[in-house]
């Protein structure tokens, strides 16, 4: 009984969470619910490096206040640079973006505060995101740059 | 399941642990006690812990700290399950208070600490037993599981298919090497071949006469791509976690070097400490 349980539990888990991190069009719409309601509370994962294909553009976030020079997120430190990068992925940064972008109130206040340790405060902060991106698949080292400036939507206290 | 690769597994995951927090210390403002990330939705243990009195306060680097203390006490005998749930808690609410600066590997070490709650180096009665045999089983189905879906999702595009995916990502600064990008063709069987490895792996790990080549294959590619790409923690992670699929005599032949290593470096620093006591008192 105790053995059949084990294999039972083991079963059943292994469908959910290959239910839950498989390709979305791959699992059928009622397995995925089931996967989603039983997995996210407790064995929330996912396998999506680089899948399914690897980023177009090379996103990174760069910051200044009033007059004062643009210093990128990676000055920051390992994770500031690690969370600028997932945060501007967030926002589409894996395409080319337009030239202004209005970052959604769900993401702005983790962006504005990634720069906010820097004191002294010199007049507001101005955000941008600096894009290398790729035009022809078949050149892939050739990158373009394009700098997207970044708005936001509702005003974020300081 | 054999006690020496359970405990050679556990002493990894708990060094993995060690490490990881003790790098993220110097950000631990941005990462837990001023959180940039986000809440996330969905996840119950982050919601009970938050319900609890003054969460905020030691959910940070207190939390970090006890975390520490329970990682390095784990390294030296094998925590009981209450350490085990703890340890499992705590991570979970670190890590979903820095979820923005998290790798594959950080989500598969919470799961894989939680399934540790179930596992013991020896069990004792039926029921620990069968226990220990869902954790330990539950660990390897979970590596496996997400080696085939790093495969599958790969499989889901068009690049990895036609072989420019590692063109793109080596093109990329952030990651490299640019090297890669002058040999197409080497490029392409690299991309080619990392398909065929994550989807292999997850079959060859459970075929015992694959079981070791498999595995070693499995480390290299995970030490290589943790240093190419700059993703340490995540390569680590792996690694640590593909040890609960040595055998018990290669399990006893890591520990035992690894022993001879500590000794080595114990010497090494007495050495130093009595030379250094010898410089003081000559010039004191």
């Amino acid at each position: 009984m105790l053995r059949f349980l084990t294999v039972a539990v083991l079963a059943i888990h292994t469908l959910l969470v290959a239910g839950y991190t498989a390709p979305k069009r791959w699992v059928p719409p009622l397995w995925r619910a089931w996967s989603v309601a039983l997995v996210r509370p407790l064995f929330h994962q996912g396998w999506d490096l680089f899948a399914p294909d690897p980023p177009r553009c090379a996103c990174t976030v760069e910051a200044k206040q009033g007059q004062g020079a643009w210093s990128a997120a990676e000055a920051e430190g390992r994770a500031a640079r690690r969370m600028a990068r997932h945060l501007i992925a967030y926002l589409g940064g894996g395409e080319a973006l337009p030239d202004t972008l209005v970052v959604p109130p769900r993401w702005a206040p983790a962006l504005r505060s990634l720069f906010t340790e820097r004191p002294p405060l010199k007049g507001p902060l101005a955000l941008r995101a600096v894009q290398r991106c790729m035009d022809d698949p078949a050149r892939p080292w050739e990158r373009r740059s394009h700098h997207v400036q970044l708005e936001f939507a509702t005003p974020v206290p300081p | 399941m054999n006690p020496a690769t359970i405990r050679l597994f556990q002493r990894a995951m708990h060094l993995w642990l060690l490490g990881v927090v003790l790098c993220a210390v110097p950000e631990a403002d941005r990462l837990w006690q001023h959180p940039v990330s986000p809440v996330t939705q969905g996840a119950w243990i982050p919601v009970l812990v938050a319900a609890l009195p003054g969460s905020d306060r030691w959910a940070g680097l207190p939390a970090a700290s006890l975390l520490l203390a329970m990682a390095a006490y784990g390294l030296w005998r094998e925590p009981p399950r209450w350490v085990a749930l703890t340890m499992a808690v705590l991570y979970t609410v670190l890590l979903h208070r820095s979820w923005l600066a998290a790798t594959g590997g950080h989500w598969l070490m919470a799961n894989v600490l939680l399934w540790n709650v179930a596992l013991r180096e020896r069990p004792s009665g039926a029921f620990e037993a069968r226990l220990a045999h869902l954790g330990f089983t539950a660990i390897r189905l979970q590596l496996c599981l997400a080696y085939a879906m790093s495969g599958l999702n790969k499989l889901a595009g068009t690049s990895w298919r036609d072989g420019t995916a590692l063109l793109r990502v080596a093109s990329d600064e952030a990651y490299g090497p640019s090297e890669l990008l002058h040999h197409p063709a080497l490029a392409a069987a690299l991309g080619h071949g990392m398909l065929v490895l994550l989807v292999a792996l997850p079959v060859a790990l459970w075929v015992p006469a694959l079981r070791r080549t498999a595995l070693i294959t499995a480390l290299l590619f995970h030490l290589v791509s943790g240093i190419w790409f700059h993703i340490p923690d995540m390569a680590l992670a792996f690694c640590a976690v593909l040890l609960c699929w040595t055998s018990p005599a290669e399990a006893l032949v890591v520990t035992r070097a690894t022993l001879r290593f500590k000794a080595l470096v114990l010497r090494w620093l007495g050495d130093g400490w009595a030379a250094l006591a010898v410089f003081c008192s000559r010039n004191s």
